[in-house]
């Protein structure tokens, strides 16, 4: 094929969009059905009110469909090993990523990409990496970013009565912990002090003591695996220390019953104004200032995880390969993502990853806590890409379970996790 | 005698009403939280005396389409519960009267169920998928029926065992055919047996979930499906779910008052005098 | 295996006429059509390595057994069967109770008793679930604050490896009690009145005409009042799924929320479809013994 004659095309095509982009990708999705399957996110409604301006351009129809997210996986699951998919459009999350690409289910984006001309140098690096390249061909446009860290009273930590009484403990003026093990110790303090939980923490099976978890190990230093050999690390002392930490600050520090908790429960502890620190998502913030939800509109701060590294999740969006059109599919991921759409969606609350909105002054001036966002991604990592990615976090939700609720001690439980940790990349083609 | 009476009819309503406490009061709780706002929903110690919002109710009936899930789950329920009774009725009757198929076909028609739902959902969604019944109506109560049935035939089986064959010789030598023995002899003496078999066959499919999500979409979502929807990872939005979990609950109470006289009316007459 | 019964049912022994199989094929014929084929098929693929992620894989033969029976397989069958034993046990002796009481002849405000203890099946077990998950909530909820008052301290409830299972129970017990007892009154109701009313003329007292006339004349209901509820027990994942995850640690984690999430969490359709076939026995023997001590008792 030659290239030159191909290069014409493109920019004939190019030429024609920009005279009238309504004729041209009308071509494409006139008819077509745009069915995706999302969470009742806040952007999502702000998508629900725009997707009628991309019908009606487009000539196709959009479909959102809402279930609870912890229910998607299943529901994408066999969707996506039918010989055609029921959604044209998937919103993936990063632990599914090494899944989804392993099992061929989502489309090499790179070729429509350059075709388009589409600048993914927009997003910041750490989402590309984690929820858009994999094996150096992007899969995936970033969508939402899940950026972790201190959710925290300011209110109570500025005032000048705590900050003496710190510095009277402590013997140095008030800061921000700037480490796990002096976290611990501000968290047990704080709490005693002024007699509220130190710290709400949700450390229910699975995803929500796996998400609070890693953070702890990632600032510590540690990982799951040697991430060139695959050699498992969780037998490291830096593995240990974190699983302490947290299982000592379930213990002495968190709200009665954490044990139990999820990411709602540490949210509404938050919101009752019942507990002072939280190590949980910056996502929060719309809720926790809405006065409706919530008794601490307007008091609460957000802070990089202390210590090394914090846990970075995020979605991303990506064109099955069993799509019904998967032409129209791209189209609408290049509507979803230009600049006025995510702006727009970013407003109304959602996590936006392209950097630029956050140096807007508006959306700035909406959401404060969101400055902040660069500074988290900047140290900041996701778990692994590999195939069972939602095993490791199954593997590693054990081990926590072992040591929170059958009193295990975390190095021994580490060390009998080592194994399974092994199995997990055994023969995984994304290693390689 | 009469005194005894009386302290059993005391401790009835004791233990009877102390029952009805024990679901009362979460009810109670959920109903005022579908008043509330967040604030007010964790609020401990509780305001009793705090200012009622509707809010709920309009996230719920306006933006959250209750109408249209509440629909597909009835639509669903009642059109699986009417052909499981209609089917498994006579199933039972066979079963019982004629042992058709020998002692192995109650058992295996039982051991439909005895796997897990969970291997058999990717399947169905694959096969479903292929003959174009995902996303249907349809699709869902010929699922469910496969629930159903089995439990259905068991539970009819055990009433009708009960109706004594004399009365149905006497019928078969009036000159009345199987089906009439059936449906003029049988069926009636079993009526309570046929209202439990509907209203166990009705709640099963009204409850019914991984099968919904899996099998349903936007436009054909049941209300299990659809208030789970209320829990993302923003937090659950308890106001909308208590919302909508009276709004279910509403229209069953108010259809269970209108035909209550009919209720009774049919379990009396079932009441055979054998 | 429906399919063989319906064959086997074509040559009958007792050939009374037609009507029979016409009455039993439309059940027969859902069921194996609709059921047979993926239950056969899991079957198959419980011997297959089959990841989906990976794609199907060679033949395991016992590998995916072996493996689930090897991780952790007796923890999860323990609390299934205390799970369940006790769900379906409390939750007889209730209903059986209520419903006994409810069938007095003249009760006054018995259709009131009756419309509230039917309601909570009207509820689907994701609400129910919220709901206790918002009462029990140990900072934030009504319960902890309800027995504070009462000068006892602070649980965890779900959060508890101690309290977890029994309050899982206990939500179980409030949602899945009506729908017995619902079985049970209907059983009541259908009773021939004649022999109760024989022994009380006899002179027969309560406990008596209840142990020797309401009680075999009440055994087929209440073994198949049984017998749903316990295959329901032992399959059920939802309530589960949506009040503990199986958690703290392992403390509920039952056989079909264990399947549950080797299907759907590692993608091992091989292993699920083996915990399943595994599940699928253990429902047969149970159900089993539960038909043959009811008969014999």
């Amino acid at each position: 094929m030659t290239r030159v004659k191909f290069g014409g095309c493109a920019a004939t095509i190019a030429l024609m969009l920009a005279a009238g982009p309504a004729l041209a990708a009308s071509d494409v999705c006139k008819g077509s059905d745009i069915n995706i399957l999302m969470e009742t996110v806040p952007d999502t409604e702000a998508l629900s009110s725009l997707k009628g301006e991309f019908e009606k351009e487009y000539g196709a129809k959009v479909n959102i469909e809402a279930v609870n997210y912890s229910l998607m996986h299943e529901k994408l699951v066999p969707s996506l090993t039918a010989p055609t998919s029921s959604y044209d459009v998937l919103v993936v999350d990063s632990y599914w990523v090494g899944e989804f690409k392993t099992a061929g289910w989502i489309r090499d984006l790179d070729e429509l990409i350059a075709r388009d001309k589409i600048d993914t140098g927009i997003y910041f690096p750490a989402l590309m990496a984690l929820n858009g390249k994999v094996q150096g061909k992007t899969y995936m446009l970033p969508f939402w970013q899940y950026a972790m860290g201190i959710l925290y009273r300011k209110d109570i930590v500025e005032d000048p009565a705590f900050q003496a009484a710190y510095k009277a403990e402590f013997k140095r003026d008030w800061r921000l912990p700037t480490t796990l093990e002096e976290f611990s110790e501000v968290v047990k303090w704080a709490g005693k002090y002024k007699d509220m939980h130190g710290i709400a923490m949700a450390a229910q099976r699975a995803d929500p003591v796996v998400m609070e978890a890693t953070n702890y190990l990632f600032a510590e230093g540690g990982d799951f695996y040697d991430r060139t050999t695959w050699k498992p690390t969780m037998d490291s002392p830096e593995a240990t220390k974190a699983v302490t930490v947290y299982a000592d600050l379930l213990k002495t520090a968190a709200q009665p019953g954490a044990l139990g908790a999820n990411f709602d429960d540490v949210a509404n502890t938050l919101k009752q104004g019942k507990a002072i620190f939280a190590i949980s998502y910056l996502f929060l913030f719309p809720t926790l200032e809405d006065p409706k939800d919530s008794t601490v509109v307007g008091k609460m701060g957000f802070a990089p995880v202390p210590g090394k590294d914090s846990f970075l999740g995020a979605w991303g969006w990506a064109v099955p390969t069993n799509a019904k059109n998967p032409d129209c599919s791209w189209e609408f991921l290049k509507w979803v993502e230009s600049k006025d759409v995510a702006y727009k969606r970013a407003l109304a609350g959602g996590q936006p990853t392209q950097m630029w909105i956050y140096e807007d002054a508006e959306f700035l001036k909406k959401w404060p806590a969101m400055s902040q966002v660069g500074t988290a991604l900047e140290h900041s990592k996701g778990l692994p890409i590999m195939s069972r990615s939602t095993q490791l976090v199954e593997t590693f939700a054990e081990v926590m379970g072992s040591v929170l609720a059958n009193g295990v001690a975390p190095a021994t439980a580490l060390e009998e996790s080592q194994d399974k940790f092994g199995r997990l990349v055994k023969g995984d083609p994304l290693l390689k | 005698m009469i005194g005894e009476s009386r302290w059993v009819q005391w401790a009835s309503h004791l233990i009877l009403g102390g029952a009805s406490a024990v679901i009362l009061l979460p009810l109670l709780w959920v109903l005022r939280t579908s008043f509330a706002d967040k604030v007010v929903a964790y609020q401990i110690p509780p305001d009793l005396f705090f200012a009622p919002t509707l809010d709920n109710y309009r996230e719920v009936l306006l933006r959250f389409d209750f109408g249209s899930f509440f629909l597909n789950s009835l639509i669903v329920a009642m059109a699986t519960t009417l052909i499981a009774l209609m089917l498994g009725a006579l199933a039972a009757y066979a079963i019982d009267r004629f042992r058709t198929g020998g002692p192995v076909m109650p058992l295996a028609i039982l051991a439909t169920q005895m796997m897990p739902p969970i291997v058999l959902v990717i399947p169905f969604f694959l096969i479903f998928k292929q003959v174009g019944l995902a996303d249907t109506h349809v699709g869902l109560i010929i699922t469910y029926l496969t629930f159903n049935l089995p439990y259905v035939v068991w539970l009819m089986m055990s009433f009708f065992k009960r109706v004594p064959r004399e009365l149905d010789e006497a019928a078969l030598i009036d000159g009345a055919g199987p089906f009439g023995v059936f449906w003029r002899i049988v069926l009636p003496a079993a009526l309570p047996g046929i209202g439990a078999a509907g209203v166990l066959s009705f709640v099963l499919c009204w409850n019914e979930f991984l099968f919904a999500l899996m099998l349903t979409g936007q436009q054909t979502k049941t209300l299990p499906v659809a208030i789970s929807s209320l829990v993302t990872q923003q937090g659950t939005a308890i106001g909308a779910v208590c919302a909508s979990t009276m709004l279910a609950i509403a229209p069953m109470v108010l259809v269970y008052f209108a035909i209550r006289k009919l209720l009774v009316a049919g379990l009396s007459l079932g009441a055979v005098k054998g | 295996m429906t399919l063989v019964a319906a064959t086997a049912g074509i040559t009958p022994r007792r050939h009374r006429n037609l009507a029979q199989y016409i009455f039993v094929a439309p059940t027969v014929i859902v069921l194996a059509l609709v059921v047979a084929a993926p239950l056969i098929y899991s079957i198959y693929l419980s011997f297959q390595e089959y990841i989906i992620t990976y794609g199907m894989g060679d033949f395991a033969g016992l590998g995916n057994y072996i493996a689930v029976l090897s991780d952790d397989f007796a923890n999860v069958s323990w609390v299934t069967l205390k799970l369940t034993a006790l769900c379906v046990a409390i939750e007889f002796i209730v209903a059986f109770g209520l419903a006994l009481l409810l069938n007095q002849p003249h009760l006054p405000g018995r259709s009131f008793y009756l419309l509230v203890l039917m309601i909570p099946v009207l509820m689907t077990p994701v609400a129910v679930a919220l709901m206790f998950r918002l009462m029990f909530n140990p900072t934030l909820g009504i319960v902890n604050w309800l027995i504070g008052l009462a000068g006892i301290p602070p649980q965890g409830w779900f959060g508890d490896p101690n309290l977890a299972l029994g309050t899982v129970v206990f939500v179980d017990v409030w949602h899945e009690t009506s729908l017995m007892l619902l079985m049970l009154y209907a059983g009541l109701k259908a009773m021939p009145s004649e022999p109760v009313e024989a022994a009380r003329i006899d002179g027969a007292s309560r406990l008596q005409i209840l142990l020797y006339v309401t009680w075999p004349l009440m055994k087929p209901v209440i073994m198949v009042t049984l017998l749903i509820r316990m295959i329901a027990a032992l399959k059920s994942y939802d309530l589960i799924y949506m009040l503990t995850q199986g958690g703290p640690g392992k403390a509920t984690e039952t056989i079909s929320f264990y399947a549950y999430r080797l299907g759907f969490r590692f993608l091992d359709i091989g292993q699920a479809a083996a915990v399943s076939f595994i599940l699928l026995i253990v429902v047969t023997i149970l159900t089993l013994v539960l038909l043959r001590t009811m008969r014999e008792a």
